[in-house]
């Protein structure tokens, strides 16, 4: 029995864990589901309120939805009903999206711990403690005033979520580093240091880890030793610190590994060298969401611009541009020919993955409600009620009412033909 | 012989309540925009003009609004419509507007339309109009009156800026302002002001403001432009002779 018990175990860490189990599906991030999801909205299959906004993105395995929310809690819920299986209590906000592997949810907390919990009772297996969780931060950050103050970024919204492979988990931290952990016992394996915060979820492909960092780095790692392969440099922005940082989390794909940065382009480099193959530019506009890959094609969304777009992997020439309403933080989801994606207007779309023509979309109450006219009557933002001022706290309070209309920072999961995802307004919502 | 108390309060009623039947809507109004989850205190300052006209500003101190001249003014017996122009004017619906009509003495109520929401309105007269008359451009040196040109970086990129000015006939100077970075943008100039070697233009649609002092012997304007939040030193340089 014992025995048996250690050969599943070395089953799911011997390689790369099964397709809805952690961020952007699995270890590579490619976000391609093996499924076809809704064509058509149907109908709100379920909500699970929660205490407060999700960030995190949901996962699955064995019939259970994995998510953190920023009450605190990390969730197994009922994928057919939503109703609650567990919830397990953590030192802060969890806007990282579990991983789960080997019957174990793997997932960080704002308390700057890490977490190994049972899948099916919610206990802690164990718990790993890093130097500490922060947001990027930044003096005249986006030109926000006073100059000399430095303030935290509000839109540093995500926590790095890890990825599991080769009996490690791997997760950055605000404290700057990468940590490769023993997924069992949760022993330090080793730990890289990068020169800034890193909320990048890290993926893996052949005994590599590429994940960026708020330093401009971009980082390839001997997912053994921990040794640099290469780096690769973005963009900086002395002045304001808007265009520089790997806030995206990358993709691999066929040896190469596409990311988005916030110096407005989306790259692709190649795995082994870290040589820049193109990069798409995003027109000043930040690439947040973390692309992804299928058919040749890899779709991507940006911030302030709000576009929908898709590019050849190969070339990154342009195929599909669509003018979207508000900013896109949530990574889009691929399932047959459908592109799922959340938008801060606390929309979900759903686009034909050929065309980009939007099939159907969900608006959320919150959305709907629209207090304070944080929306416009076309549900863009309304930027001049939401920013009058640059100065003090006024920017920090602009982006909280913008993200009270249910914004959907969280990256669809799609099981079956119903479609998962967090918004701000609290709850984990199931669409079919 | 002293006429008695009751004579005097009447007589002052009724020149009071002439002066009202004459101008009733002239005056500080002081009320709320009732936006679902967010009520947005007001004050609007109205006053009769010469020709009939009136004129008009409006404060709204949770958005840093102060002074802002009301555009598209029109006042009837019993109604008061105007725009704010690019004040809290939304790209894709246009400027923000106020419909509102006298509900008894003193008292006005209607409706704001703003990046195509619309919220209730109710105002209250309280005391008389303070309206505030916006800045007007001045004329600037014949040797300023050409064309300008400067660089900055932005956002990691170059960025060329074009300054025209001109002097119009009345209404002192115009400004015609572009910017090519990944796009041309042509910027609009609200107000330019000459004030000794000091030159500033303001742009509020998109809150540019260039300020400089004019330096060798009217070859550069050397200064800031600030773009929102940020303060960019910028060089502009003469291209054209001057007019």
């Amino acid at each position: 029995m014992a025995s048996r018990v250690v050969a599943i175990a070395l089953a799911a860490f011997s390689g790369v864990a099964v397709a809805q189990s952690m961020f952007r599906g699995d270890a590579a991030h490619q976000a391609v589901y093996s499924t076809d999801g809704p064509r058509q909205f149907h109908r709100v299959k379920w909500t699970f309120p929660t205490g407060d906004q999700i960030v995190s993105s949901p996962v699955y395995q064995n019939g259970a939805i994995y998510f953190g929310s920023d009450d605190g809690y990390v969730y197994a819920v009922d994928a057919s009903d939503g109703t609650q299986r567990w919830k397990y209590k953590t030192g802060g906000p969890v806007p990282a999206t579990p991983a789960v592997a080997g019957g174990v949810v793997y997932v960080g907390s704002y308390d700057g711990k890490f977490y190994a919990l049972d899948a099916t009772t919610g206990k802690a297996r164990w718990k790993f403690a890093t130097d500490g969780e922060r947001r990027f931060e930044a003096k005249n950050l986006h030109g926000m005033l006073p100059k000399n103050q430095t303030i935290a970024d509000p839109f540093d919204v995500f926590l790095s979520s890890p990825v599991v492979a080769q009996g490690a988990v791997y997760f950055g931290s605000g404290d700057g580093h990468l940590y490769a952990l023993d997924a069992s016992s949760g022993a330090l394996n080793w730990k890289f240091k990068t020169g800034d915060v890193v909320h990048s979820s890290p993926a893996y492909a052949d005994g590599v880890v590429y994940f960026g960092s708020w330093d401009s780095y971009f980082y390839a790692v001997d997912a053994k030793t921990g040794a640099q392969r290469w780096r690769f440099q973005g963009g900086e922005d002395a002045a304001i610190h808007n265009q520089v940082g790997f806030q995206s989390s990358p993709a691999v794909v066929d040896g190469i590994v596409y990311t988005g940065c916030r110096d407005a382009k989306l790259y692709a480099l190649d795995a082994a060298t870290g040589r820049e193959k193109w990069h798409f530019d995003a027109a000043a506009s930040w690439v947040i969401t973390s692309p992804a890959v299928a058919q040749g094609k890899v779709i991507f969304g940006t911030s302030d611009s709000s576009l929908y777009l898709v590019v050849d992997a190969k070339t990154g020439k342009e195929i599909v541009r669509e003018q979207g309403k508000a900013y896109v933080f949530s990574s889009p989801a691929i399932a047959g020919n459908t592109v799922y994606g959340g938008v801060l207007n606390g929309t979900l779309e759903a686009r034909d993955l050929a065309s980009g023509e939007l099939l159907w979309e969900f608006q959320t109450d919150a959305s709907k409600r629209n207090a304070g006219w944080v929306l416009t009557a076309d549900r863009r933002f309304n930027a001049p009620l939401l920013y009058p001022s640059s100065w003090r706290e006024a920017p920090i309070v602009a982006t909280a009412r913008q993200f009270s209309v249910g914004s959907i920072f969280s990256s669809p999961l799609v099981v079956g033909a119903t479609v998962y995802f967090g918004s701000t307004d609290g709850s984990l919502y199931a669409l079919e | 012989m002293r006429p008695p108390l009751v004579t005097i309060v009447g007589l002052l009623a009724l020149a009071a309540s002439q002066a009202n039947a004459a101008q009733p809507l002239e005056g500080r109004w002081v009320g709320e925009v009732d936006i679902p989850g967010r009520e947005l205190p007001l004050i609007v300052d109205l006053a009769p003009a010469v020709g009939g006209r009136w004129v008009g500003s409006l404060v709204i101190p949770g958005l840093g609004i102060k002074g802002a001249p009301l555009a598209d003014l029109v006042v009837t017996e019993t109604d008061v419509s105007f725009g704010l122009g690019s004040v809290l004017a939304s790209p894709s619906q246009g400027p923000a507007v106020f419909k509102v009509r006298v509900q008894s003495a003193g008292r006005m109520a209607g409706e704001m339309r703003q990046a195509g929401n619309v919220a209730p309105v109710a105002l209250t007269r309280e005391g008389p109009g303070q309206v505030e008359v916006p800045p007007r451009s001045t004329s600037v040196a014949p040797e300023l009156a050409t064309q300008w040109s400067g660089e900055f970086e932005l956002g990691g990129y170059p960025r060329q800026m074009t300054l025209t000015l001109e002097n119009r006939d009345a209404g002192g100077a115009q400004a015609k302002l572009v910017i090519v970075g990944k796009r041309t943008s042509d910027i609009p100039v609200d107000l330019v002001i000459q004030d000794g070697t000091l030159v500033r233009l303001e742009s509020s649609a998109t809150q540019i403001v260039f300020e400089g002092r004019v330096r060798q012997e009217a070859r550069e304007i050397a200064g800031t432009m600030e773009l929102g939040p940020l303060e960019i030193p910028l060089v502009l340089r003469r291209v054209g002779r001057g007019s």
